[in-house]
Order: structure tokens, then C-alpha cells, then sequence
């Protein structure tokens, strides 16, 4: 879930757990999502850090403040977080792919089928 | 959450309880240095020998002097052991100062020598209740054997003071050690040494500051005298280690 | 309200300045790491702004008062390392008593639940507990206590794996209970850099970076590369860290706004974060290749 060793600043960990929850549906339109102090005992992470990740998510307007009363979860979220997931850690991770493959000497045509393979494999599970 | 205040007074009150749960050791010492000076008040008599014409007398000299000598040892060293290093970070409580330790200490030993005074003048009382049932022998009551009650008053702030006066001297002797690692070695040589040293030069020095002090006849003054002389010594141990630290 | 001010603070022991000309503000209530390597100056500073030694010259100032022998500071900041000494006739129990007469925000109910938790027997001697367990008691004062300036000095010295993990959490959960200034000194930076707001690293007995944890996450980045191309390109710039890989290739920390990264990305080398454990010990590192310069 959260992964402190990793080098990755806690916050952006924290948006993206919130985000994952938001994606499968474990918080809907207008729910509450944890506050940062619920976050930081869940995690035994620093409040502020915890504060940090849902301004983050604010920013982006998956979340929405009321005033006193914490976040919640903006109508249009899910749509925000999937477009979001798409154009950059899809994308990322298909950059890394096509990296490695060059290292590699991995051709087009090889790549592309082992990509279709992996496609297959998930639909198949 | 909103700051608190802590005053002097407060503090001292505060470490004054936590000194008595500390030293608690020291009562029982106490007892322990007591029931041996009535031991050997009691099996060691001065023993003399005198004779008149055709008579004969042989005598036994009971006192409680050694009860006061062996108390006063216990005053002097309790109040040394004090200010050591160990001690004093070990009873050095959560909240305080230097200043607020000190004082705490000092009305520490205050109540300590009222205590030995006391149980002082109490086990006198063993010894001569002892004398009067248990010796076979003749049997002399030497002046001051009964007390009234103007020389039993007189008699126990006379053993308080006293106590109080080498606990004040204890304390600064403690203290001063403690302003240099070489001084527990040094400073009883030094002491001895100037004694020695003081004395050889002049004779009646010693005689005449122990006179000075328990030659007095009138209580008011004599009280006058130690209270001042603890207080100097109080205040100095107060003024040389202000800038001590603690903890190191 | 500025809970901690240092301004060119001075402490001279034994021939050198174990603390030399620090300057820092701590403000409002946070959880800040104390790190350094040993002798940095750590425990000189926090003992100091516990009161218990004086500076040699500079300012210091917790709660805008002067802290040595400051009644007020005393008992609003506690300290609390291995070496708490208490008096031998005092049982466990006596010494939470007394602790509790002195400090105006001590918590009973959590002294006693966390003296039962770590199993401890009423009736034991300080004296005679195990390293790690003297830490877990005087963690209980620490944490029951509730001082607004709470110094722990090498909390988890001799504690094992699991009493670690309960200390960091029973802090947090107090902390967020009860907010205020936790200063945590270690060299284990990597234990407890989740639960910090922001780390003031110490060498030297200098401040060499007060930063918030996400940013120091950020601080830096480290590249890896193939030796002849990468080291041209650091030749001129601030690396704090570079070693040789192997015989062909070199990784280097280098701040994250450093033009070497957009140069080092061309050539298509690898960046990755430099985890704060390690920058923290590359900042304070002697030499710049560590240890292997002394093999060389």
C-alpha cells in the first residue's frame, strides 16, 4: 500500500492510494474521504504529509473541501483520475517499456505481440 | 496546549517532597549510627581509678558523648554525600534548577538535624534509663543526670544547632569538590594540611574558634552565631556552583 | 509563537565548539528530526535547550525565555535520553508518582496503560533494567508527560524491531491527540522519516539544511551512468555525492534543479530519488567518495 522505503515522497502515495479507492469505487460523488489525521494514524505517517496528498487530490479537483467539515469526493473524480492515469503512468510505463525493449534490440513487430500476449493473459484471468 | 509556570517556591516545595522519598536511607542510618553510640555509651564507660588514704575508689564515667560524636560524623558525611556528583544527578527530580536543588538540600538538612537532634537527646534518655535500672554498682547521678525542663529545651536546640552546623559545613566542603575532578583528592589534604598548619603557628587558633562557638553562654547568641555561620556556608555553596551544569 | 530560537549558538567543550555558530527558528507544533552523525552536536543542542547546560555565546531561546536553570522551560520541556538517572530507592511506580507531581500535563491513565503494555513490574529498580527497556520507560515519561517541547535523544536505543514500531506509533497517536513540539534525534533516519514534518540536519555542530520531509524527499536526484560520459558533465557543477560503479560507470547525487539531470536524461542515463537516509549521509560524508577515498 504505502511504501516508506520507497523513494517516492509519501504524499503523492497517499493521493494515489485515495485515488485507487476512489477508482474502485469505495468512495463515491460527494462521500467523505479520511481526514488527514485518520490517514496519518492508518499509516503512521506525519499529519501534514497526510494533508499534503488530499491538497494534492484538491488541486486536481477530485476533491472538495467544506469549510470545517473535511473532503469529499467531486462528481467528476473518477473521470479525472482515469483520464490522469492514462496520459501519465500509462504512458510512462509504455515509455519505460519502449526503453528497456530498445536496450534489448527488441523490434517493433516483437513488441507489439508481446504486448497483445500480456493483453490476453489479464483478459484471461 | 498552554504553557505553564513554575516559581521558585513551587519548585522547591515540589523537590522538598521528592528529597524525602530519596533520602529516606538516611533516617534509618540514622538509627542504625544511634543504636551504636547507646552501645557503646553503655559497654564503655571511662574507666578511673582513684584512691584516698586507705580508700579505694574505682569508677565508671557513663556519657552520651559518643551518641553525639557518631551522629556528628553521620551529619558531616550524609551532607557531603549530597552534593557528589552521583547523588546530585540522581535525586536532581524532573522539574528545577540548580538554585531550587540546592535550596530543597539545604531545608532538607535543616529538618534532618532537628530529627537527630531529637533522637539524640531520646536515646540519651535509653542510656540513662539503662544506668538506673541495669548497673549493680554504686549508683551517682552526676549534675544534669535528671533534666528539667529548661536544660532539656536548651539541651536539644544546643544538639540541633550543632548537627546543622556540620551539615552546613559538609555541604560547602561537598560542593567545593565538585568545582574540579583533582579537588576530592586534594581538598581534605588541604584542609588537614591548614589545620595543622594553622595551629602550629598559633596555638590557641583552634581552641579559641571551637570556643568561640561552644563556649557560648548565653542561647540566644550562641543560636546567632551557628545560624549565621550555616547560612554563610549555605550561601556560598549556593554562589560557587550557579554556573554549574547538570547532566553531563 | 517561536518555541525554539538559535542565533549563532556557541557551545565550547574540551578544545573544540561541538556546537558553532547554529542558527535555526522552530515554530508552531511539529514533529521535527534532530539528525546528524555522532558528535555532531545533537545532544550538546538538546541539552542546552533543556536548560541542563549553558552556551558559550550566541542566543538561545525556547519560549523566548533563556533556557539554563529556567524554571518555566523546565517544566514545559522535557529530555529524554539513555542516560536518565534516578535514585536508587525509588521503584518504577515511585518514579512515575513523582514524575506526575511535576509535570502539570501528565497523563496517568496513558502511563499506566503503556507501563502495562510493556509489561513492566511495579516494584522494579531503574537501575536494574535491561538497555532496551530503561528506553521504554523513559519513553513513558517522555510521552506522558505532555510537554509542549518534548526532546527524545535516541529514543529506540536497545529497543527491539516490535517496541520500535509501538514507540513510533504510540507518538504519533499521542501527538495527534495532543499537538505539540516533538524534537526526535537519531541516526536512524529511515525508522522515522514518515512520521516527521521536517529534519534539521546537524554536522559539525552546524545547520547544514532544515527542510520539510517532502521536500528533502525532492532534494535530490541520483544518476547513474557510464563513467567517461557522466563525470565530463559534473565536472563543473554541485555534486554532492559521486562513486565509481564498478570500472565503466559512476553514480552521482546532484540537487534536482542542477542542469546536469536535463544533460544526463540526452544520454539517456537513469535518474532515480535519492532516499533521505543517504542524503543525509552524503551532506554530512567527510569525504566525497565516503570511505572508499581511504581504501584508494
Amino acid at each position: 500500500m504505502i511504501d516508506p522505503s520507497g523513494g517516492r515522497p509519501i504524499y503523492i502515495q497517499i493521493a494515489e492510494w485515495i485515488e485507487t479507492e476512489i477508482l474502485n469505487d469505495n468512495f463515491k460523488a460527494d462521500d467523505k474521504v479520511y481526514s488527514q489525521y485518520q490517514l496519518a494514524e492508518m499509516f503512521t505517517i506525519n499529519p501534514a504529509t497526510a494533508a499534503k496528498g488530499l491538497n494534492v487530490l484538491t488541486d486536481e479537483n477530485i476533491l472538495y473541501g467544506k469549510r470545517g467539515l473535511g473532503k469529499f469526493v467531486t462528481t467528476e473524480a473518477k473521470a479525472i483520475i482515469t483520464d490522469k492515469r492514462k496520459n501519465e503512468k500509462l504512458k510512462g510505463l509504455l515509455t519505460e517499456v519502449a526503453l528497456e525493449a530498445k536496450r534489448l534490440q527488441v523490434g517493433e513487430g516483437e513488441l507489439t505481440e508481446m504486448l497483445q500476449q500480456a493483453i490476453t493473459d489479464v483478459k484471461g484471468d | 496546549m498552554s504553557l505553564n509556570k513554575m516559581d521558585l517556591s513551587a519548585a522547591v516545595k515540589k523537590q522538598l517532597n521528592y528529597k524525602m522519598k530519596v533520602y529516606v536511607g538516611m533516617i534509618s542510618s540514622l538509627v542504625i549510627v544511634q543504636v551504636i553510640g547507646i552501645f557503646f555509651s553503655v559497654v564503655s564507660p571511662l574507666q578511673g581509678y582513684s584512691t584516698m588514704d586507705y580508700v579505694e575508689i574505682e569508677y565508671m564515667n557513663y556519657n552520651t558523648l559518643n551518641i553525639i560524636t557518631l551522629t556528628s560524623l553521620w551529619a558531616l558525611i550524609h551532607a557531603i554525600i549530597m552534593t557528589t556528583k552521583n547523588e546530585w544527578e540522581n535525586a536532581f527530580p524532573f522539574v528545577g534548577n540548580t538554585l531550587s536543588n540546592h535550596l530543597a538540600n539545604m531545608i532538607f538538612l535543616v529538618g534532618a538535624s532537628i530529627v537527630a537532634g531529637i533522637v539524640t537527646i531520646l536515646a540519651s534518655f535509653t542510656v540513662r534509663v539503662y544506668l538506673y535500672y541495669f548497673t549493680d554498682e554504686l549508683f551517682f547521678m552526676s549534675p544534669g543526670f535528671v533534666l528539667n525542663g529548661g536544660d532539656l529545651l536548651a539541651g536539644t536546640v544546643t544538639v540541633i544547632l550543632h548537627f546543622l552546623l556540620l551539615c552546613a559545613i559538609g555541604y560547602f566542603l561537598g560542593t567545593v569538590t565538585r568545582l574540579h575532578r583533582l579537588l576530592p583528592v586534594l581538598l581534605p589534604i588541604v584542609v588537614i594540611g591548614l589545620l595543622i598548619t594553622i595551629n602550629y603557628i598559633n596555638h590557641d587558633w583552634m581552641m579559641n574558634t571551637v570556643e568561640f562557638y561552644y563556649g557560648e553562654t548565653s542561647m540566644a547568641v550562641f543560636l546567632m552565631k551557628i545560624v549565621v555561620t550555616a547560612g554563610i556556608l549555605f550561601a556560598c555553596s549556593i554562589a560557587i556552583s550557579s554556573r554549574t551544569e547538570v547532566r553531563k | 509563537m517561536k518555541v525554539i530560537e538559535c542565533r549563532d549558538l556557541t557551545k565550547r567543550m574540551i578544545g573544540r565548539n561541538a556546537l558553532n555558530q547554529l542558527s535555526f527558528t522552530l515554530e508552531g507544533d511539529k514533529i521535527t528530526g534532530l539528525i546528524g552523525r555522532n558528535g555532531a552536536g545533537k545532544t550538546t543542542l538538546m541539552k542546552i535547550l533543556a536548560g541542563y547546560w549553558h552556551e558559550t555565546s550566541g542566543k538561545v531561546e525556547v519560549f523566548s525565555e533563556r533556557p539554563f536553570q529556567n524554571l518555566n522551560v523546565s517544566v514545559n520541556a522535557i529530555y529524554v535520553d539513555d542516560q536518565m538517572k534516578f535514585s536508587h530507592t525509588l521503584t518504577l511506580e515511585d518514579i512515575l508518582k513523582e514524575a506526575a507531581r511535576f509535570y502539570p500535563n501528565w497523563d496517568t491513565v496513558l502511563a499506566e496503560r503503556l507501563f502495562d503494555y510493556f509489561s513492566f513490574h511495579p516494584k522494579e529498580k531503574h537501575d536494574y533494567l535491561s538497555k532496551g527497556k530503561k528506553s521504554t520507560f523513559n519513553m513513558i515519561i517522555g510521552l506522558a508527560s505532555r510537554c509542549k517541547l518534548t526532546m527524545f535523544d535516541e529514543p529506540t536505543t536497545g529497543m527491539d524491531a516490535s517496541v520500535r514500531k509501538d514507540f513510533y506509533r504510540a507518538l504519533l497517536k499521542d501527538y495527534l491527540a495532543h499537538p505539540r513540539t516533538i524534537l526526535l534525534s537519531s541516526h536512524h533516519l529511515e525508522e522515522m522519516e514518515d512520521l516527521l514534518e521536517e529534519i534539521i540536519l546537524i554536522d559539525e555542530g552546524q545547520v547544514v539544511l532544515h527542510e520539510s520531509m517532502d521536500e528533502l524527499k525532492e532534494y535530490a536526484l541520483g544518476i547513474t551512468g557510464r563513467a567517461e560520459i557522466l563525470e565530463p558533465l559534473l565536472a563543473d557543477e554541485e555534486v554532492i555525492y559521486e562513486t565509481r560503479v564498478g570500472d565503466y560507470s559512476t553514480y552521482a547525487a546532484v540537487k534536482s534543479d542542477s542542469p546536469v539531470i536535463q544533460k544526463a536524461k540526452q544520454h539517456g542515463m537513469a535518474t532515480g530519488p535519492v532516499p533521505p537516509n543517504d542524503l543525509c549521509i552524503y551532506l554530512t560524508a567527510k569525504q566525497k567518495g565516503g570511505i572508499d577515498d581511504v581504501f584508494k
